[in-house]
């Protein structure tokens, strides 16, 4: 390839970089904002409450069934509301209670519906739709509507557009899209629709929405500047890593912005926020309503707007809910501590709830962007695995929400680069590597004991790492002796007060995910004890049947959580990278391949891990006895990942062109399924 | 990666001192440990027993009415027993709860406390600490009685309901009520600090002990060469 002198290509690159700004602009004005240009823009507005003569309302009720996961959502929802309105001091009316109806031993739920018919009079095109339906507070409801539009007669969506209207905002936004003449609308809600106060707005209008221009012209020159480095790839992968991870990164944690998408989002943000806290945690309701999951949630750019209007007139600090916690915080807590750190930086700087919320998804990202560069930094070999592993769409997700995942992957993935470059050396083991690494191996199994088993690897290395007998055998003691004391803490917190209630309500013979009913972990034990080949071949058949989609196939790396899944066939571009990463190789590349022993060791590893993982999951989250192992998800093999390129890479497969090449396809590829999903999943869902 | 002068420095400096310092960490680890157990901090525990609203009602704690709550500690000492005191909406701000605590077989007075019923709210929860509570284990019977004060002629009532607890027994001027006594049973529990981390840096340290050289001008010489430089 020819060399382009700098200044030109500096002159070149800002040309380019201009041009992609310019280009995002004019996609918005022109393309994302056509009907606003080209045709009449308009805002009308039409009551519900029988005073508008171009508005019918007819009513119906009927039984819906409810299976029991859906009544435990209920429940649990009734139960959110009401200790909501018990902390701003009102009554609460139940709702659900009345409206469930037992029938030949099925439950049925009351479903009473409105079908309001809106006539617009004329062909209009419509860009969005507001529904307001201000309900009483004590008759708390998330209300439901479903739009269906009509020109001519002809129904045009054959798809279901769907809304909810919380309470809490009055209002909930629907992009449309549709010229339409007539329009229908059918709520769902725990209580008979009363048109009072309520209206339906519809509009076409101009609106520059930042988000969209901001994101298109970021990935623009995000994908410029990857074509256009050269040397960095070289000589500093770790600087290109971290600038692709914080801009992916950031667009998540930007674009996610309240909404609670996560696995268990809530949960993971009430530890963080408890731990950023000393021992007074303030609680203002927008935090109160994170962590009961009842903030709405938004799903156009005008809902986000509603919701951070929302989310900052809830911020009192003055009215907050005081709750008071030990000083020390918790072993099982500290994975959350960027985020905490993050959170109580952002309270110090006084910035609105929701720049908060994201302050500490961002901590999430900065702590795992750091570790894993340092990775990099220090890796003999192996930095593209780090950096296309860790760029991934789930792991980066996993690292811009509340979670602990992150933590854990990050901080794996050093202790194993350090055990590598050790493998790889000549020198002896020196006592700060070894602390190091164990460490690493211990701060990462805090909060899922599991991966402690990764330890052991330290017990391999080989004699030549040591200086005698002795000092192999205290750290493999040392090693047994931490991995015993953390696999403990999962049945006893050591040290800690005992919880005296939850050790009579949970002792192992019921013990398990209380999400599930049926499940027990002695239940479980002893069933696998009497039926050892009957579960040796489930656990296999398990295994083996979701081996390539859990490693390479997609499974581990495309799922967003409920943001969304990618098709299955983009699992075939994460399976292309990973391969072509761990199987071909460019010149003067640092090139270590494992002896055959070692890839023996790791695939040993890597099974046994895998194994505990579905056998602790059929334990904890399976029915006793059940003939299938619930529960496990593939990005439980994420921090796995690392050590199982490492068994497929040789010397082989050359890369015969310009290396740089190489590491662009690497990066292009990880950058292009980010930018899909984040578009896609992320930015069409809920900032259009 | 390029080795700088600091990182090689600090290098040598950790492999010279390496025995005293993790010799040093792993006696400050003991140190703590056994300080951290010589010295375990206590927390109150409250666990909520039983509270359900279903057939809410008082019982009239009449003069000489007395009410008694027998029940099983679950294996720990209660330091005390939080109840709901009722006043039927009336002033009352004389007179006093008095309640015993016995033990084995009902037979041993472990505590005696009378409680103003002026520090108390109608429908609190009232805590009521036992004296010795390290005594109170085992199967307790926890008695409650109005005491009142010259002419008093009202008088408090204490909360129940319709639910029974497995390990617990209510009974009014010694008949069994159809229910339970609303209540919390407070624990004092000890608490190691630091224990879970000090064990760990403990083992961590211990691990890694003889990896480390015996110190300046006392290193054994040949063997393999630690390396002094990485390739980036």
């Amino acid at each position: 390839m020819r060399r382009v002198p700098l200044d030109k290509r500096g002159k070149g690159g800002l040309a380019a970089a201009i041009l992609i700004l310019a280009a995002a602009i004019l996609l918005e004005i022109f393309a994302f904002n056509f009907h606003g240009i080209a045709e009449e823009t308009y805002t009308d507005t039409f009551a519900l409450d029988g005073s508008d003569s171009r508005v019918r309302v007819g009513y119906q009720q009927f039984l819906a069934e409810v299976d029991e996961q859906t009544l435990e959502d209920l429940r649990y929802q009734e139960e959110m509301n009401r200790l909501y309105y018990e902390l701003l001091g009102a009554g609460y009316e139940d709702q659900l209670e009345d409206r469930l109806v037992e029938k030949d031993g099925k439950t049925y739920m009351t479903v009473q519906q409105a079908v309001i018919h809106v006539s617009l009079g004329e062909e209009r095109y419509i860009k969005g739709m507001k529904f307001a339906y201000p309900v009483d507070e004590s008759r708390y409801a998330d209300y439901g509507v479903e739009a269906k539009f009509y020109r001519d007669g002809e129904l045009l969506n054959d798809y279901l557009m769907y809304d909810t209207v919380s309470s809490r905002l009055d209002e909930g936004y629907m992009n449309v899209g549709m010229t339409a003449d007539e329009a229908e609308f059918i709520t769902y809600g725990d209580f008979a629709f009363e048109g009072e106060g309520a209206s339906v707005s519809f509009w076409n209008q101009f609106s520059f929405n930042g988000y969209r221009a901001a994101f298109l012209a970021g990935s623009g020159w995000l994908v410029l500047f990857l074509c256009m480095a050269r040397e960095l790839y070289l000589r500093k992968l770790h600087v290109v890593f971290g600038i692709v991870c914080l801009y992916l990164g950031l667009s998540m944690v930007i674009l996610v912005g309240s909404n609670q998408s996560g696995w268990d989002e809530h949960i993971h943000f009430l530890k963080a926020y408890e731990a950023s806290f000393g021992s007074t945690i303030e609680t203002p309701e927008s935090a109160m309503g994170m962590r009961g999951k009842y903030t709405p949630g938004f799903a156009t750019a005008e809902e986000r707007s509603a919701v951070t209007e929302y989310l900052r007139e809830h911020d009192d600090m003055e009215t907050a809910d005081i709750s008071y916690q030990s000083r020390f915080i918790g072993y099982s807590t500290r994975a959350y501590l960027p985020q905490s750190l993050f959170l109580a930086l952002a309270r110090a700087l006084h910035m609105p709830f929701d720049m908060q919320y994201m302050m500490g998804k961002a901590g999430n990202l900065v702590f795992y962007m750091l570790v894993l560069m340092l990775a990099m930094g220090l890796a003999k070999s192996g930095r593209k695995f780090i950096a296309v592993l860790g760029l991934m769409p789930t792991p980066l997700f996993l690292a811009s929400e509340y979670t602990y995942d992150a933590f854990i992957t990050a901080l794996l993935f050093l202790g194993f680069i350090l055990w590598l470059n050790e493998i790889f050396s000549d020198g002896y083991l020196r006592w700060q590597n070894a602390l190091l690494m164990m460490a690493c191996f211990a701060a990462g199994s805090w909060s899922k004991q599991i991966y402690i088993f990764m330890i052991f690897l330290l017990c391999f290395l080989p004699a030549r790492k040591f200086r005698d007998r002795k000092s192999r055998v205290f750290l493999i003691l040392g090693c047994a002796a931490v991995a015993g004391w953390l696999l403990y803490s999962i049945f006893s917190a050591p040290g800690a007060a005992p919880t005296i209630g939850v050790g009579v309500d949970y002792n192992l013979s019921t013990a398990g995910d209380r999400r599930v009913q049926g499940v027990s972990m002695v239940g479980q034990i002893l069933y696998i004890l009497q039926n050892p080949l009957t579960y040796a071949k489930m656990l296999l058949s398990s295994m083996a049947r979701t081996l390539w989609a859990y490693t390479f196939g997609g499974r581990a790396w495309l799922d967003l959580a409920y943001n969304g899944l990618y098709p299955t066939a983009f699992g075939i571009g994460t399976a292309a990278l990973l391969l072509f990463a761990c199987l071909v190789r460019t010149d003067g590349e640092d090139r270590l391949v494992l002896p055959a022993r070692y890839k023996v060791l790791l695939g040993v590893m890597f099974a046994g891990i895998a194994a505990v993982i579905w056998t602790s999951l059929y334990g904890t989250y399976s029915v006793v006895g059940a003939a299938t192992i619930e529960g496990v998800q593939a990005r439980y093999y994420i921090p796995l990942m690392l050590p199982l390129l490492y068994i497929f890479v040789n010397n082989r497969i050359k890369f015969r062109w310009d290396p740089v090449w190489y590491y662009r396809i690497l990066f292009l590829g990880v950058s292009a399924l980010n930018i899909y999903g984040i578009y896609e999943y992320i930015l069409r869902a809920t900032c259009f | 990666m390029k080795v700088t002068g600091w990182k090689t420095r600090a290098g040598e400096l950790l492999r010279i001192y390496g025995r005293r310092i993790v010799g040093g960490g792993i006696l400050l680890c003991l140190l703590a440990l056994a300080v951290s157990y010589i010295r375990p901090k206590q927390q109150l525990q409250t666990v909520t027993v039983n509270m359900g609203a279903e057939e809410e009602r008082l019982v009239r704690l009449e003069p000489g009415v007395t009410v008694s709550y027998v029940c099983e500690t679950r294996g720990y000492p209660m330091a005390g027993i939080q109840v709901g005191i009722g006043k039927y909406g009336r002033q009352l701000d004389t007179g006093w709860l008095h309640v015993w605590v016995y033990g084995e077989g009902q037979e041993t007075l472990y505590s005696e406390s009378l409680l103003a019923l002026a520090d108390m709210d109608d429908g609190q929860y009232v805590y009521v600490p036992f004296d010795n509570y390290e005594r109170c284990a085992g199967e307790l019977s926890i008695a409650f009685s109005y005491e009142p004060e010259g002419g008093e002629e009202n008088f408090p009532g204490i909360y129940v309901n319709g639910e029974t607890v497995e390990d617990a027994r209510t009974y009014v001027d010694g008949e069994l009520l159809d229910g339970g006594l609303k209540c919390y049973y407070v624990y004092r529990v000890d608490y190691y600090p630091l224990l879970y981390d000090l064990c760990l840096a403990l083992f961590l340290l211990a691990g890694v002990f003889f990896l480390t050289e015996k110190g300046p001008g006392r290193r054994k010489c040949g063997g393999n060469e630690d390396e002094t430089s990485t390739v980036g």
